[in-house]
């Protein structure tokens, strides 16, 4: 039943009120897909499997008494295991983090919580959710439910998995750089990475904070959209409380206002990279796209060819902080891949990083101003298919890129920027999925998902 | 400081810490490290930002293409 990608929470939600499933049926069904395929794709950490039982058995007894808790009631969600459940340890797939056992929920579980959700379990990650394709973690490495041999993408991989399998109807990640869309584009779901600031961090492991955005993975805009509604912090839209507040920022905060969409195409700088098959299919979403009456017209984002310094000067610097003590003392409990990233941060000099700031308040406003002109920026979400697992470097027409190069490529920027993305899947490649983003104005999240699932249709084909 | 200084600097520093494999990593911060510096980031001139609530112009551009009441 969740196995089948038909399956939203949507659906599901007018089964259980029809009476025709119950939550502790729905959980059940999600337990046996775990059981029964965890073990070779290690999508979660921890299974909750009877919290959820508990909690799915407790919700049906409310409905059946008459009180609805809304969208989510008896719904089965998975979290990335950044994000803190109560009683449960918050990992974040390193050792060194093993036993570390929440004293409450996030703020974000207790929205889930108060909605109504089924909290199933805890997915697996890339450690500490410094890397992009979820091979790195003290679990094991992910496995892409496409193919085996081939990478989940990272870091949120468990909870794209979980999501692409029906071991939950949604799944609660974190984005740094592209650490949902990147999983959510390799496993063929949709990913959103709400305005820099719009949802809590509070109870959730930091990365690089100025950077961080938690968001989530689903199957349908409409079920991203219900869960968004639920977790984000209504008091603090628009990334009032984020870095942006030092730059007074100015954000659009009116409503949608009716007429055609158009979308803008950042080709300079994001296509200069791009496996041709990932590009083939990225044109005939744009075909598709043009058919279904939309216009599409070429964008520029003049200083978008800095994203990897700018990004790697804030990122490394901030990474470094928040685990200095670690490196400090634990070095050894952090698998090597993520230690030297960490070591590398120590070595990018203050000015540096100021100089990174001031280019990131240039990069946004080059992207609030082609948001002039369009309704959305479209591109692809990966550069490349989904390598195969163990694949360091890639090469395309002579020219070799690291595997993470490629796939933080073409998300990066929107991290620095802070603008909201949504990737929904376009195809396949290989039999692999392939992605691509919408990019939204800053502090409309909820106008870009009005678009996203307007032009959903359009972009799966 | 001049990033080539500063990173002949971290690499010797890597190799102390015997963390060789720092070192080519450390060469691909240097590389990021100049390509931040070479650029003259001037900000946007104030006639090119987005001024507050401006931001409709394009929902409303093409006639013939379907409106989001029309979907």
């Amino acid at each position: 039943m969740t196995s089948s990608p038909q399956a939203t929470i949507t659906s599901l939600g007018v089964d259980i009120r029809r009476g025709d499933i119950t939550s502790v049926g729905l959980t059940d069904e999600c337990l046996k897909t775990i059981a029964a395929r965890n073990s070779t794709l290690n999508a979660f950490i921890t299974v909750c499997e009877h919290g959820a039982r508990e909690s799915a058995k407790a919700l049906d007894e409310e409905l059946a008494k008459g009180k609805d808790r809304g969208p989510l009631h008896g719904i089965p969600i998975s979290l990335k295991d950044v994000i803190d459940l109560q009683g449960i340890p918050t990992t974040g797939a390193t050792r060194h983090l093993a036993q570390n056992k929440a004293r409450r929920d996030a703020v974000v579980v207790s929205r889930l919580r108060t909605a109504g959700a089924v909290l199933i379990g805890k997915c697996n990650l890339h450690e500490l959710a410094f890397g992009t394709t979820g091979e790195e973690s003290a679990s094991g490495p992910t496995r892409n439910p496409h193919s085996m041999e081939h990478i989940a993408g990272g870091s949120s991989s468990g909870s794209a998995i979980s999501v692409a399998t029906g071991m939950s109807l949604a799944s609660l990640g974190t984005d740094t750089g592209g650490s949902i869309r990147i999983p959510a584009s390799a496993c063929g779901v949709i990913g959103l990475k709400p305005t820099h600031g719009e949802i809590s961090m509070a109870g959730v492991l930091p990365l690089a904070p100025s950077l961080d955005h938690v968001g989530l993975i689903a199957r349908s805009v409409q079920d991203v959209t219900i869960v968004f509604q639920i977790i984000r912090d209504v008091q603090q839209s628009h990334a009032s409380k984020s870095w942006d507040k030092h730059f007074n920022t100015n954000v659009d905060v009116r409503p949608l206002r009716s007429g055609a969409l158009v979308l803008g195409i950042p080709r300079s700088y994001f296509f200069e990279k791009i496996d041709p098959a990932v590009h083939t299919a990225f044109e005939k979403t744009v075909i598709r796209l043009n058919s279904a009456g939309y216009r599409v017209r070429d964008a520029t984002i003049p200083q978008a060819k800095y994203t990897g310094s700018v990004y790697l000067h804030t990122q490394l610097s901030e990474a470094s902080e928040c685990y200095s003590e670690l490196l400090d003392n634990q070095p050894e409990t952090l698998s090597e891949e993520v230690r030297l990233r960490l070591e590398l941060g120590r070595y990018v000099l203050a000015e540096d990083y100021v100089r990174a700031q001031r280019a990131r308040k240039i990069l946004r406003d080059e992207v609030d101003a082609e948001l002039l002109r369009y309704s959305a920026l479209l591109l692809p979400t990966l550069a490349i298919v989904p390598p195969r697992l163990g694949t360091k470097t890639i090469t395309f027409g002579g020219d070799s890129s690291t595997t993470r190069a490629l796939t933080l490529r073409l998300t990066q920027l929107f991290n620095l920027t802070g603008h909201p993305v949504i990737t929904i899947p376009c195809g396949t490649v290989e039999g692999l999925p392939i992605g691509v983003q919408l990019v939204g104005r800053r502090g409309r999240t909820e106008q870009l998902l009005s678009l996203a699932s307007i032009c959903e249709e359009a972009i799966r084909g | 400081m001049q990033p080539d200084a500063w990173f002949k600097q971290a690499q010797r520093d890597a190799i102390h810490k015997k963390l060789p494999k720092l070192v080519p990593l450390l060469d691909m911060l240097r590389d990021a490290t100049q390509s931040l510096r070479g650029n003259n980031w001037l900000p946007l001139p104030d006639n090119k930002k987005v001024p507050i609530g401006q931001i409709e112009t394009p929902l409303t551009v093409s006639s013939e293409a379907p409106s989001i009441e029309q979907k």
